[in-house]
């Protein structure tokens, strides 16, 4: 992967700026130039990542969206390819124009780095790099966790340390900028910010001190593997199959998931189409189900525990990290109100 | 930037219908390139494209040392073999791949060979079959023990004369008889044959492919006869719809199939949280 | 080859599965490209007799002349498709099922001679169907694809998940987690393309069961917001009462 960031000792120029409330709105018009914003607002009572064709839209007041920034990288439908009627290949375009995913949270940040790994290792996915490659992270420091967020507990929040382009921190009256890359480096540079005075750094951790009172929720990972691999037939597991909806939604709107589902759509001259790619989910009955009829995971307390072992067990020898970052989406959306923090502490019995 | 997922073009060179629901086809890639590059290992598959159909995982059954026409022995149960079944030679279809590991021929210092298979498990094995006839001095006793449903149903008779005569001890045997077929060997399950084998455990390796719930019934078979999890290899087969570890269907921990796979060590298997190969001991 | 010909019948149904047949217009000269129409009442003037390649039928079964009509459709037709909730699971006709029939009779007709109802049934209930097009009304995409599948020889692709699939796609706001409303999308068929909840209308089951849909559960919740057990009931018994998995719905609370 060429996306390269550095912490911020490796670079010499003056990393810190202060961006005040006012010129928040000129600089991502300035941005707006020469990128396609793609920044948090504002849908029903919820939030969404949305491509903002006016600043004022953007709302970084949130504290989660429905479904992660993962869905600008690795698309919720993708199209592969196309055929034609004499069987010839014609590849999607995979050029994409410059964007910037501003006010993402330091666990989506996370999340994409972990995105990184699964689809750039062996076997690089084309499709996804394409738009990896032009994307840049402008993140926020979480100053309001949400009533599901947990990201404290794995160390994924709520401050960032690396992962990103640039960083702000709400520090009331306007934002502390840090630059975490070359390409950072550029987009601070349409802007005739000032340096942020040395007390910027103070109040910043100020903010996040404040933030790291605020968190509800707490996943353990002490021995966390160890605990799982213990706990394999366990009567939590079937509670939770009774209790699981099998709707999928908690895979849907994970921020980790990588999993999809390949169809081909054909046209009704039943010779050229498009073969196609859309999220697909441990979660469902048809996921593991083979040619015969076999299905490798047909009672729903195995599906409910390869998503969670997935995450906090599989995922470390896969790539080498956790698997959750914490965001709550997969709490915040389940009807049931399944609680991966509350089966780990169940598990270990507290 | 290589893309994994676009398939090449292939054409359907020959057709051999092997059994009612079973057909070999013959492939050559259409580009000269891609045909001269094209090697596999005994064990690894391929992803069959049928251009709007979709797009299946199959198991190459040929000789990897004849690689530019190779073969795919196919059991028309899916869209994309049953479509196949209705192309003709000329037709052309998608391939990609080789994806997997393979059999571990040249990784193990294999010294005596076991092939246990069951009805289209032989398809992944016949080309461990075809190297081993190759290379047949580096290896000693090697011994395929064989079951299919009915004797219309045993693939590849044909070879069977020819793997006999380099010294491969070939047992076979069938479920049923129907009435009017002539059969005067054995009828019974594959595990039934452990009793006439001569495969012992002491420097043998295991190469088994068939149906999950047979491979479970051979594993504790083998364990029973003394042959160790280290010995014994097993292909699974599970949900792909990449081939190269990112759509995530086969996953089994935190191994992928396609990948990590086919072929496993059992004992590799044992190592999983999740129970493969069902009811086997562990 | 020839083209395959197509029969479409109607039952006990609003006739609005097959106004969506119609309502391919956009593509229907190209569909009439690929198959015949040959027997298609609401759209044909004249219509040739069987036998057929493919029949469309609509409707829930309610009525012993419906009976005969059904098994003449599935000796006269090679495939015989179930179009709608209705010829799924009965559908909204469905709904009376639960009442003696004299009383629901009597509460629609005056003069109860020549009324014979019976129990709303899906038409598997008499025959053996090839295949199934959920919704009310069908999906006209999945209606296309179960034709160009048809065509091809192969299964067609009928999404057997929830509507939540759909809903997160298209990145919905969950109508019963933020809203607070009942919404029978996590245990009910997708395909829809989440069509009400994309438009703020909770989804209705219409649909019937998703695959390994826990309709028990989403009941308990159902009630746990407040709902009354006889609500319940109506919510799982308006589409696809008749089917198991919505009936254990029903029956839960």
């Amino acid at each position: 992967m060429s996306v390269a960031y550095a912490r911020q000792e490796e670079w010499s120029i003056p990393q810190l700026y202060h961006l005040p409330a006012a010129k928040l709105d000129p600089f991502l018009n300035k941005l707006k130039e020469n990128y396609t914003l793609i920044g948090p607002v504002v849908k029903g009572k919820e939030f969404v990542f949305a491509p903002l064709s006016d600043p004022g839209e953007l709302s970084l007041h949130y504290q989660t969206t429905l479904l992660p920034p993962k869905k600008v990288l690795h698309l919720p439908f993708e199209v592969l390819f196309s055929f034609h009627e004499d069987q010839q290949i014609i590849e999607t375009a995979q050029e994409q124009q410059q964007q910037i995913i501003f006010g993402i949270h330091p666990c989506d940040v996370h999340a994409i780095a972990i995105l990184d790994k699964a689809y750039t290792a062996e076997y690089p996915d084309p499709y996804y790099i394409a738009k990896r490659r032009n994307t840049l992270l402008v993140a926020l420091n979480c100053s309001e966790p949400g009533e599901n967020c947990f990201c404290q507990s794995l160390g994924t929040g709520p401050e960032l340390k690396d992962g990103y382009d640039l960083l702000l921190t709400d520090l009331g009256n306007g934002y502390l900028l840090e630059v975490g890359s070359p390409r950072g480096r550029e987009l601070v540079q349409v802007m005739d910010l000032a340096p942020a005075p040395r007390v910027a750094m103070v109040e910043k951790q100020k903010v996040l001190d404040n933030a790291r009172r605020k968190f509800q929720k707490k996943l353990n990972t002490q021995d966390l593997p160890g605990i799982l691999e213990e706990n394999f037939r366990q009567p939590i597991w079937e509670e939770l199959m009774h209790e699981c909806l099998a709707c999928g939604s908690c895979t849907m709107v994970c921020p980790t998931c990588f999993c999809y589902n390949v169809v081909d759509k054909i046209d009704l001259n039943l010779k050229s189409g498009k073969r196609q790619r859309e999220w697909d989910s441990c979660m469902l009955l048809e996921y593991a189900q083979v040619a015969l009829g076999h299905n490798f995971r047909k009672d729903r307390d195995a599906r409910v525990k390869q998503r969670i072992y997935h995450k906090l067990v599989y995922y470390e020898p896969q790539f080498g990290t956790l698997g959750c970052v914490g965001c709550g989406r997969c709490i915040h959306t389940c009807v049931k109100k399944i609680d991966i923090t509350d089966v780990i502490s169940r598990l270990r019995g507290e | 930037m290589f893309n994994p997922f676009k398939p090449e073009r292939a054409i359907i060179k020959d057709i051999i219908k092997e059994t009612t629901d079973t057909t070999t086809y013959t492939f050559s890639f259409l580009d000269e390139g891609v045909r001269r590059e094209f090697r596999f290992r005994p064990g690894q598959f391929n992803m069959l494209t049928i251009f709007g159909i979709g797009e299946a995982p199959i198991s190459i059954s040929s000789n990897p040392a004849e690689p530019e026409t190779f073969q795919h022995t196919v059991r028309h149960v899916g869209n994309v073999t049953k479509f196949l079944s209705k192309m003709q030679p000329g037709d052309i279809v998608g391939i990609r791949g080789p994806y997997g590991t393979g059999w571990p021929l040249d990784v193990l210092p294999i010294k005596n060979l076991l092939i246990i298979a069951g009805g289209i498990g032989l398809a992944p094995l016949r080309p461990v079959i075809h190297e081993v006839i190759d290379r047949r001095p580096e290896f000693g006793q090697v011994e395929v023990l064989y079951g299919a449903r009915t004797p219309a149903e045993l693939l590849y008779p044909a070879e069977y004369e020819a793997w006999r005569q380099a010294g491969i001890s070939l047992l076979l045997t069938v479920d049923a008889v129907p009435s009017g077929t002539a059969w005067e060997g054995q009828v019974g399950v594959v595990t039934d044959l452990f009793r006439q084998m001569s495969s012992r455990p002491g420097e043998t390796a295991v190469f088994t492919c068939g149906p999950e719930i047979m491979m479970s019934y051979v594993v504790k078979g083998l364990l029973a006869r003394g042959f160790k999890p280290e010995q014994i290899y097993v292909s699974l087969e599970r949900r792909m719809n990449c081939g190269v570890k990112k759509c995530g269907k086969c996953q089994i921990g935190p191994k992928f199939v396609c990948r990590d796979g086919p072929v496993f060590a059992y004992a590799e298997l044992l190592t999983l949280p999740e129970e493969v190969l069902g009811g086997a001991v562990r | 080859m020839s083209k395959p010909r197509v029969a479409v019948y109607k039952m006990s149904s609003c006739a609005g599965c097959q106004l969506e047949i119609i309502n391919l217009e956009p593509i229907l000269l190209d569909l009439l490209g690929a198959v015949d129409l040959s027997y298609f009442v609401m759209a044909r003037r004249e219509n040739e007799p069987g036998p057929y390649d493919i029949g469309l039928v609509e409707g829930a079964i309610t009525c012993g002349e419906e009976i005969e009509r059904l098994k003449k459709a599935r000796q006269e037709c090679h495939l015989l498709v179930a179009l709608g909730s209705c010829a799924c699971y009965g559908g909204l006709p469905s709904i009376k099922n639960w009442q003696p029939q004299r009383v629901v009779e009597n509460r629609v007709y005056d003069n109860l001679a020549a009324i014979h109802s019976t129990t709303a049934y899906g038409i598997d209930y008499y025959v053996p169907v090839d295949a199934y097009l959920k919704g009310c009304p069908v999906s006209r995409e999945e209606l296309l694809d179960f034709i160009k599948s048809t065509l091809l020889g192969v299964r067609p692709y009928l999404r057997p998940h929830s509507v939540c699939v759909e809903c997160k796609l298209h990145e919905n706001v969950c109508l019963f987690v933020t809203e607070k409303a009942i919404c029978l999308g996590p245990v009910t068929t997708a395909g829809c393309g989440a069509l009400c909840p994309s438009r703020g209308k909770p989804c209705d089951g219409c649909r019937g069961p998703a695959n390994d849909a826990n309709a028990v559960s989403l009941a308990r919740t159902m009630a746990a917001y407040g709902l009354h057990s006889q609500d319940i009931v109506r919510y799982f018994r308006k589409f696809a009462g008749m089917t198991s998995e919505f009936s254990k719905g029903a029956e839960a609370v």
